[in-house]
């Protein structure tokens, strides 16, 4: 006989037991013929007749659990009209099996070092384990039968759809009551065995701990980059006060031992930074300015860095990048400092003379960024730890080149941050390729929009001052073809009187003029009244935009000279400074287009942004004399932007021209007070340039 | 000549720099502590101050604050040296104050020495207010015609 099936004792109203059968006498231990026709009571099992007093006080249906001869047993009674008075049939069921599988669960779960707490189908709280009760300082008699989302009972913001229907979901708690805790939530959903939502379990790991530990080991990293570099400020101060001979003349020998001295020194402010890198990124306190970027734009820069030395050992940095590649999604710093790492890696690992191929190609929404060398190569055994902390390939080369270790998995995790991937790939002896995929930029990432020069040659005098004549000659092929007046100088002397005598609206400049002439020439035109407001562009071989920008320059150039790069500096400059730049925002591009035309022609510097956003970043960048601005645009609209100009003393005095097509908006009245006229579309742009280049003659006059 | 007042906890640090700007004659005056600093700016005058971030009592930043809420160093050039944080990190926090700059530890002296020269440079301050104040002249001319056309 089966042992689950269910036994049935049918009891009449005067408590007599009027059929019994042949299950309940076996789970009973009893002769089912000697209590046929007796009262219930002498079966002397008491919970029987309690379960039958309480149906009859119900009059419905109740369920009795009851422990009996070490078993245990449900009885569920239902009364049922005999005549006038009330009898019940007592079904019951031994549940020994099904107790000890759920007190094996039960202890289980109680005894689960994470806190634990499970939903039924409803959202009520069933059960709450006592490591919940304890972390969450809550009893488990005042959590079951609450209904709630379960995130919300915690006090975090609930989900938007069931857990059944998202998967699992995971968050962090942070509490203060009844102590400090910090917990890793995680909420996943409970599937019966038809795969049907039967609830969710929801459980708690304390983590506070390991986030202190974390806290105060990164607290240590930084305190001790401190100390650290303390003594050092001394040790390389010192150094390089020798080196410069500011404490007297020192000897070859001397020199040299410093130098060493002043290269290790360097190395530990290197391996500091990285640091310092490591533990900001494992602490997730690394800010990234995300923005659209020009991939190219990127490789040139990191790649100049290392042009002079590259020439030195007779190598080149050649790059290789389609004109129609996508902008990337990207901090430019820290893409910057990801390329610089991979090429300076790519040069000491090369040969002397072999060359390093920078290449970028786009697909599937990522763009991938490759830097060759044509070094020895990497083992393979050594290519999947390459981007491990502190892994070195072990070899002769790697101790000679020196380095902290750290500069690939810092790389890596700036890169994995920015939502792309790092490789390597190698064959031994035949160079390495090292890549990074980027995404590519959302449209909706703010454009920076770029000063365009008024339309047609934008002319005037340039004088070019390099110490080759051939240089000269080079930007002079590409300045005439522009349209502009080239003076050329080929000393600071000679510079100096060509500068007071021509009066250029340009300079460019190569610093590298004998010993160091060009930043005194640059510094002299800055400081002279009659040439300190004629912008000069630095042209060098060395990187050094930080000095040139401090002496005054405007504009800073790398050689070997781009083209491109060059007339798009001149070409802003002299529009800027020549003319008043308006800045022109609508989301419609055909009126931008027409409007910026229209200035253009009439000599105006254009800087075009398609949305409120775009016109902020704009603002930042070049400060507009005028601003042009339609209030209905997608992201930010025009009343936004003019309460944000309006109400920061850096822009509150651009003039504002509101263009709209429809009538204003009477209850943003206050706002349009704000600007300095309102026009409503189609205005007569003629006119108003008219107005403007009336004032532009004036200042000529 | 102008003088300079430096303010590190380190002798050390201090002597580096006396080398580096006595060699190219500018006069130094010395405080170690923040409060020291704060009353040297006032009885000293000097014409820019180099100050330490992370000293003991007052931080350079307090000091800072405290020098630019007094009218005779509200505009003094400051020269921040740190050796915490990030270049990025330090120069944000100083990207509010025009006449404030940040260079990090380990430093060059020679460098800062060079760079005080810079942001003492006569020209170079009278060149960036010629220049402001044509572009609000041009800017005020704007204006007007817009307020004219307003009116018509």
């Amino acid at each position: 006989m089966a042992v689950t099936a269910e036994g049935m004792i049918a009891v009449t109203p005067d408590r007599m037991i009027r059929v019994m059968n042949e299950e309940a006498a076996e789970m009973l231990g009893v002769a089912r013929q000697d209590f046929v026709d007796t009262p219930l009571e002498s079966l002397r099992v008491p919970e029987l007749g309690q379960a039958l007093d309480a149906a009859l006080v119900e009059g419905a249906p109740v369920t009795w659990r009851f422990e009996y001869l070490g078993r245990d047993f449900a009885c569920s009674a239902a009364p049922y009209l005999d005549g006038e008075a009330c009898g019940a049939v007592l079904g019951l069921r031994d549940e020994t099996e099904m107790m000890r599988v759920l007190r094996r669960s039960d202890a289980i779960l109680s005894s689960a070092g994470d806190g634990l707490l499970v939903f039924d189908a409803d959202e009520r709280v069933a059960f709450v384990n006592p490591a919940a009760e304890r972390l969450l300082g809550k009893d488990a008699e005042t959590l079951i039968g609450q209904q709630c989302d379960p995130l919300s009972l915690l006090g975090l913001e609930p989900a938007t759809e069931g857990v059944c229907d998202t998967g699992p979901q995971m968050r962090e708690l942070r509490i203060e009551e009844p102590e400090h805790r910090i917990m890793d939530v995680r909420v996943d959903p409970v599937l019966d065995d038809q795969g049907v939502c039967a609830g969710a379990v929801v459980s708690l790991h304390d983590v506070t701990a390991e986030r202190e530990a974390m806290q105060m080991k990164n607290e240590f990293v930084s305190t001790v980059s401190h100390e650290l570099r303390t003594p050092l400020t001394s040790i390389k101060g010192y150094i390089d006060l020798i080196l410069e001979n500011e404490a007297g003349e020192i000897n070859e020998i001397q020199r040299e031992f410093l130098s060493i001295v002043k290269e290790n020194s360097d190395r530990l402010v290197e391996l500091i930074n990285d640091m310092l890198d490591i533990s900001r990124i494992e602490s997730g306190r690394i800010v990234l300015k995300i923005q659209p970027l020009d991939v190219a734009e990127r490789i040139e820069g990191a790649a100049n860095t290392f042009r002079a030395v590259a020439d030195q050992q007779g190598r080149s940095i050649n790059v290789d990048v389609p004109d129609d590649l996508p902008r990337v999604a990207g901090d430019p710093d820290r893409v910057g400092q990801v390329l610089i790492n991979f090429i300076s890696n790519a040069i000491k690992y090369s040969p002397a003379g072999g060359d390093v191929d920078v290449s970028a190609s786009a697909g599937d929404g990522f763009a991938r960024i490759a830097i060759r060398d044509h070094g020895i190569g990497i083992a393979e055994e050594d290519q999947a730890r390459l981007f491990t902390k502190f892994y070195r390939v072990d070899s002769t080369l790697t101790r000679e080149i020196g380095g902290t270790g750290l500069g690939l998995s810092i790389c890596k995790s700036i890169i994995e941050l920015l939502g792309g991937q790092v490789g390597a790939d190698s064959v031994a002896g035949e160079g390495s390729t090292f890549w990074f995929t980027l995404p590519m930029a959302a449209p909706e990432l703010v454009r920076t929009p770029s000063l365009e020069a008024p339309l047609g040659s934008p002319g005037g005098r340039v004088l070019v001052v390099d110490e080759s004549e051939e240089a000269a000659n080079l930007i002079e092929t590409y300045l005439a073809k522009r349209g502009y007046d080239v003076v050329k100088a080929f000393s600071a002397e000679e510079a100096w009187d060509r500068a007071l005598e021509t009066q250029p609206r340009v300079v460019t400049l190569d610093v590298m003029l004998d010993e160091g002439a060009g930043f005194e020439l640059l510094k002299h035109l800055k400081a002279d009244a009659r040439t300190a407001d004629i912008p000069v562009v630095v042209l060098s071989i060395i990187c050094d935009e930080g000095k040139s920008s401090r002496l005054g320059a405007t504009g800073y150039l790398e050689k070997p000279i781009n083209k491109e790069r060059l007339i798009e500096i001149v070409d802003g400059l002299v529009g800027s400074v020549a003319s008043p730049v308006a800045l022109v925002v609508d989301d419609d591009r055909a009126i931008v287009d027409v409007l910026s035309r229209t200035l253009k022609q009439r000599g105006f510097a254009v800087m075009a942004a398609y949305d409120g956003k775009e016109a902020m970043v704009a603002v930042q960048g070049t400060r507009p004399h005028i601003i042009l601005l339609d209030l209905r645009m997608p992201v930010m609209d025009g009343y936004e932007v003019l309460g944000a100009l309006k109400s920061d003393p850096e822009t509150a005095d651009i003039p504002v021209v509101i263009m709209s097509a429809y009538n204003f908006e009477a209850d943003r009245a206050d706002v349009l007070k704000l600007a300095d006229v309102c026009t409503c579309k189609p205005f007569d742009v003629e006119e108003f340039v008219t107005s403007i280049e009336a004032v532009i003659h004036e200042e000529e006059g | 000549m102008s003088k300079i007042l430096v303010v590190d906890d380190e002798p050390n640090i201090r002597r580096l720099l006396k080398v580096a700007l006595g060699n190219r004659d500018f006069e130094v005056v010395e405080a170690e502590d923040g409060e020291m600093a704060l009353e040297m700016a006032a009885s000293e005058k000097p014409d820019l101050i180099v100050l330490d971030v992370m000293m003991p009592k007052l931080t350079g930043h307090e000091v800072h604050d405290r020098l630019r809420q007094k009218e005779a160093t509200k505009d003094t050039p400051i020269l921040f040296l740190s050796a915490a944080g990030t270049f990025e990190e330090q120069r944000e926090q100083m990207a509010a104050d025009p006449n404030a700059d940040y260079l990090p530890k380990p430093f060059n002296p020679v460098e800062v020495a060079m760079h005080i020269e810079t942001m003492l440079d006569p020209a170079r301050r009278a060149a960036f207010e010629r220049e402001r104040g044509r572009k609000e002249a041009k800017l005020h001319k704007i204006v007007e015609i817009m307020h004219r056309e307003k009116d018509l």
